[in-house]
């Protein structure tokens, strides 16, 4: 007979939130195809209780550092980290698409178990060493967006964008898998962190480096960098905002959780290749995505431009991890990114609750004047592009602090001139919404965007949340977060 | 005895066909028949990895890559359909809703 000597309870103490999310799935789908005998309400009752299952699961998930199947699953501060922000995450945009006019759409049996599949898929992706479930991971998740995209309201211009998606999105792991298979190839082993050991020595040779730069190529098709964005504003702009606002957030954890694997340990080694490739993606995806949303009119494509030149801050401070010590840079990335998903998670919802059935692509003068209308939403809106745009005392502030210290420290000193004179054309536009909402006078009727008072309601509970964190990771907490990730720093250091 | 070497150069040249098509081609079809030839490239240095290193890991791979691409040429034709029964054409030149 067979024995598992790995299926150990700590193993499924570290699979469950997958496996909760995977069972999830499969009921809501049953349920799906059962319409005569499940109601609306009961899919509802079945995803509602498998996310809150799943984040339980991730928060009694353990920390200590253990691999399971041959390094098909990995636990860790830092895997736990990353699944808890993406299913905190999906149970927010879950909150906030019920009280959305697409919610009758959202919660069917088909689609919700889609969506709780890549939400699963995202989590193995995070919490993987291993290549060959590294790249299932991605593509579970990358292909349940494919077809949440076009599907949740099938329309002319969501099936636009998500074709566009899905074939710059195949050709972008089409290449990671170009470049995982040459890395595999001369470094002889499956495990990321073995390839990771084993490339000190053979960085120089001609397929290596190849292998290298595709790796960063598709994985900077993923995080949306200048010149590999173009699907990112079309897909952003016709998705159901609830998505744009997953797709924006889940989507850059996870992939700079596996870069991080891989670059912190492995970029010194590489450094002639990935380097000069980083520094012309990070100074593109600045100054472009900061100039591009400066003409933008649509509002959700302007926020999809400047997602863009977010990533690529993060990328300045990815250029950063050569010195010798890469905790300082990790960290900067995670504290950027946690500013970046909670004030994106913000700005979503305010223009979430804004849309109506009628207008639900709002743009920027639809914002005019709308401080005499909703005040309270206008002032959130002020706060999270001020922070946004780096102004203190908002987290936004805080999280370009890290990065560009992190930069300075390895005298990147272009890299954080280029990114500041970014962060100064971006206040432009930021700004300028500003202005429209307190200045100028409503849009004729003003019936084009939902001015129906806010009573209580679960959107207004993830913006207010996003509201608090904002202020006080732009004020009292930085130092506080700072020192909790040290754990996950240390756990992708090279060795 | 062929060197390993030589398996790269057919993948990258298998491969920068598939890229061309994705970048030239006007028909969404073979837009989707280029995306599986990218990924059967990658399949060529998979097994001749696994053969040149006498492990079994790459042909395990292969084997989840190629069940990967058929899910995503499942979902790429069905897109295509609701393309096609919305414009009557399967030209990428019709997607100009979004621009910008």
């Amino acid at each position: 007979m067979f024995s598992f000597p790995e299926i150990t309870s700590a193993f499924y103490y570290t699979a469950a939130p997958v496996l909760i999310l995977v069972a999830g799935s499969m009921i809501t789908l049953l349920q799906g195809v059962s319409r005569g005998y499940s109601s609306q309400r009961a899919i509802e009752v079945v995803s509602w209780l498998t996310i809150f299952a799943a984040i339980l699961a991730a928060v009694a998930m353990p920390v200590d550092q253990a691999s399971f199947l041959a390094g098909g699953l990995l636990s860790g501060t830092l895997v736990r980290i990353a699944q808890l922000a993406i299913l905190m995450i999906s149970a927010a945009v879950m909150m906030m698409m019920r009280e959305h006019h697409t919610a009758p759409a959202f919660f069917r049996g088909e689609v919700i178990s889609i969506f709780l599949m890549l939400i699963s898929g995202m989590l193995v992706l995070v919490s993987s060493d291993d290549l060959v479930t590294l790249f299932v991971g991605l593509e579970l998740a990358s292909i349940g967006l494919y077809v949440i995209l076009g599907y949740v309201q099938p329309n002319r211009r969501s099936q636009e964008g998500a074709i566009k998606y899905f074939i710059l999105g195949s050709v972008a792991a089409a290449i990671l898998l170009f470049g995982f298979a040459l890395l595999y190839a001369s470094c002889g082993t499956m495990r990321l962190s073995g390839i990771v050991a084993a490339l000190p020595p053979i960085a120089g040779h001609g397929w290596v480096r190849l292998g290298a730069l595709l790796t960063l190529v598709g994985l900077g098709f993923k995080l949306a960098l200048v010149p590999f964005h173009m699907w990112a504003p079309d897909a952003y702009e016709s998705a159901p905002t609830g998505i744009t606002a997953f797709m924006a957030t889940t989507v850059k954890v996870m992939i700079l959780t596996v870069a991080l694997r891989l670059f912190a340990g492995a970029y010194s080694s590489l450094i002639d290749v990935w380097y000069p490739a980083l520094i012309i993606l990070a100074v593109l995806s600045v100054i472009a995505g900061n100039i591009m949303a400066l003409v933008q009119s649509n509002l959700k494509r302007m926020l999809a431009y400047s997602s863009i030149a977010h990533s690529g801050y993060m990328a300045v401070a990815v250029c950063a991890l050569s010195t010798t010590d890469t905790n300082l840079p990790v960290r900067a990335i995670l504290f950027y990114l946690l500013t970046y998903v909670i004030v994106s998670l913000g700005a979503f919802a305010v223009v979430m609750s804004l849309e109506t059935a009628e207008n639900d692509q709002l743009t920027i003068d639809d914002l005019s004047g709308l401080a005499k209308k909703r005040p309270g939403l206008a002032l959130a809106m002020t706060l999270f592009m001020l922070s946004f745009g780096g102004m203190p005392p908002t987290a936004g502030f805080i999280g370009k602090f890290f990065v560009f210290n992190a930069a300075l420290n390895n005298h990147l000193y272009g890299l954080v001139f280029i990114g500041i004179i970014g962060s100064a054309i971006s206040l432009f536009y930021y700004l300028r919404l500003v202005v429209r909402m307190y200045m100028a006078e409503p849009v004729a009727p003003f019936g084009a965007v939902n001015t129906a008072k806010g009573r209580f309601s679960l959107t207004n509970l993830i913006l207010g949340f996003a509201v608090v964190s904002t202020l006080l990771l732009g004020t009292i907490l930085p130092a506080e977060i700072m020192d909790r990730l040290v754990g996950a720093a240390t756990e992708v250091a090279r060795k | 005895m062929i060197p390993v070497e030589n398996y790269f150069v057919l993948s990258s040249l298998v491969f920068l066909c598939g890229l061309a098509g994705v970048m030239f081609r006007r028909n969404l079809i073979m837009v989707l028949m280029s995306i599986e030839l990218m990924l059967n490239a990658v399949n060529i240095i998979f097994v001749a990895a696994s053969r040149h290193l006498a492990q079994v890991d790459g042909q395990i791979m292969v084997l989840f890559v190629i069940t990967v691409a058929a899910c995503e040429a499942a979902v790429g034709l069905a897109m295509v359909i609701a393309l096609f029964r919305r414009y009557g054409t399967v030209n990428t030149e019709f997607l100009r809703l979004l621009r910008g």
